[in-house]
């Protein structure tokens, strides 16, 4: 096999079995199928984990290396998200208050495994030789969006909200951190990755950004439109007759059957 | 809420999302003294780029998500064919402008090279945004769920 049909095989196909997998395991209603879909997803996930090693010679295979590198502090940060919002008021599944400390713990762990991902030595270099180059990609992105979203929902909390100004305070908190973390990147050199490299990668990330804003938007608005379309051809849908005065007496039994039950006070 | 107030309010939100750039961008600027840091011709070429990957990909997503809506409609063919005209038109202007020269080339040889460069680049970026999202959520639900017990509806006296 040549070098992009290994690639194909041992990484594109992968990849889209994940998506295929939730795909089906979203759509069918019955429990089979969707135990198939997320096994489809599972075993598509662990082959792209492993694509350095099955397709090393791929460009393509350091995006399975970058998602190995980032899945212990994500899964961090998320299992620490979950602690807190369900260790808090909440009216199902909540967990003992204890859980509360343990969230905590996990989003901090996870945070400082990221910085040091970025600065100390957990850098992911791929093949041994250089920064794998869509970490350099990865970070900037998701920090920015940290920052700016955070700022919305901040604000959010105050225009929608009432009496959020606590909420809004610490959304706001997370917003300056991440602003704080991005001027570190912008000027104090890591291990692996100098002030320069980020630099040049974090106004690149905001062209990106705003790139998937303005592509996923249009996206969307076509389709808004092929519906609309689509709607608009088919017309008014036929009128049901009125009821006959024998229909309308059987609703009436029915309802009368119904109605009873003890008035509240 | 009136038209007005909810206009006002979509306006001060997109201001809160580009607020922190434009702080980052002036802090930076004043510390290196000038504002050299911001290549635009390699921004633009990325910024099209995204634009031409996120849009094919998005409507490949929502064409998947058009089964769905079949299954409420007899399964009706002429948005299907829509949608993918509307998936092709992007597939089409991707290589078509990608393939004019070096303007939307990023450090890529070939057509082919950048194509499956721009699909890698776009699939990461996008589990950036969405973890991203779901520890801003997160944090917001976690924040709400941790704070004094409120009452939701007055106590009849």
């Amino acid at each position: 096999m040549d070098e992009m049909m290994n690639a194909v095989v041992f990484f594109w196909l992968p990849l889209s079995m994940i998506a295929l997998g939730a795909w089906i395991s979203l759509s069918s209603k019955n429990n089979f199928r969707t135990i198939i879909g997320r096994i489809i997803s599972v075993l598509g996930f662990i082959l792209v984990c492993v694509s350095p090693w099955t397709v090393p010679s791929s460009p393509s295979s350091s995006i399975g290396h970058l998602i190995g590198f980032i899945v212990g502090p994500s899964s961090l940060l998320l299992i620490g998200i979950y602690l807190l919002i369900f260790s808090g008021n909440v009216p199902v599944g909540k967990l003992p208050s204890s859980d509360r400390k343990l969230g905590a713990f996990c989003m901090i762990l996870g945070s400082l495994w990221f910085c040091l991902m970025q600065w100390g030595e957990f850098t992911p270099i791929y093949d041994g030789r250089e920064v794998n180059r869509f970490w350099l990609i990865f970070f900037p992105t998701f920090i920015l969006m940290i920052c700016c979203l955070s700022s919305v929902l901040s604000i959010s909390m105050l225009i929608i909200g009432e009496e959020r100004h606590r909420e809004s305070k610490i959304l706001r908190l997370i917003s300056i951190s991440s602003m704080i973390l991005i001027m570190c990147g912008l000027k104090i050199d890591g291990t692996n990755i100098s002030s320069e490299t980020f630099t040049h990668y974090f106004w690149l990330s905001v062209s990106d950004l705003f790139g998937i804003l303005v592509g996923i938007s249009l996206s969307i608005f076509i389709f808004g439109f092929v519906i609309y379309i689509y709607e608009r051809s088919i017309g008014d849908p036929d009128s049901v007759p009125p009821p006959t005065s024998e229909e309308i007496s059987q609703a009436s039994k029915k309802i009368a059957l119904n109605i009873g039950g003890v008035e509240s006070e | 809420m009136s038209e007005l107030k909810r206009t006002l309010n979509v306006k001060i939100l997109i201001i809160a999302f580009l607020l922190p750039i434009f702080v980052i961008w002036i802090i930076d600027s004043s510390l290196k003294g000038d504002f050299s840091n911001l290549d635009t011709s390699d921004s633009f070429t990325r910024f099209a780029n995204a634009i031409l990957t996120s849009y094919t990909l998005g409507s490949v997503i929502l064409l998947g998500n058009l089964f769905f809506y079949a299954d409420s409609r007899k399964r009706p063919l002429a948005p299907l064919v829509g949608m993918v005209l509307a998936v092709f038109i992007g597939i089409a202007a991707t290589l078509f402008l990608i393939g004019m020269g070096p303007m939307l080339l990023e450090a890529n040889g070939s057509v082919r090279a950048q194509t499956v460069y721009n699909i890698g680049h776009t699939i990461v970026s996008f589990l950036a945004i969405f973890l991203a999202i779901s520890v801003c959520i997160g944090s917001m639900f976690a924040a709400l769920t941790n704070g004094k017990k409120r009452k939701i509806f007055h106590e009849e006296e």
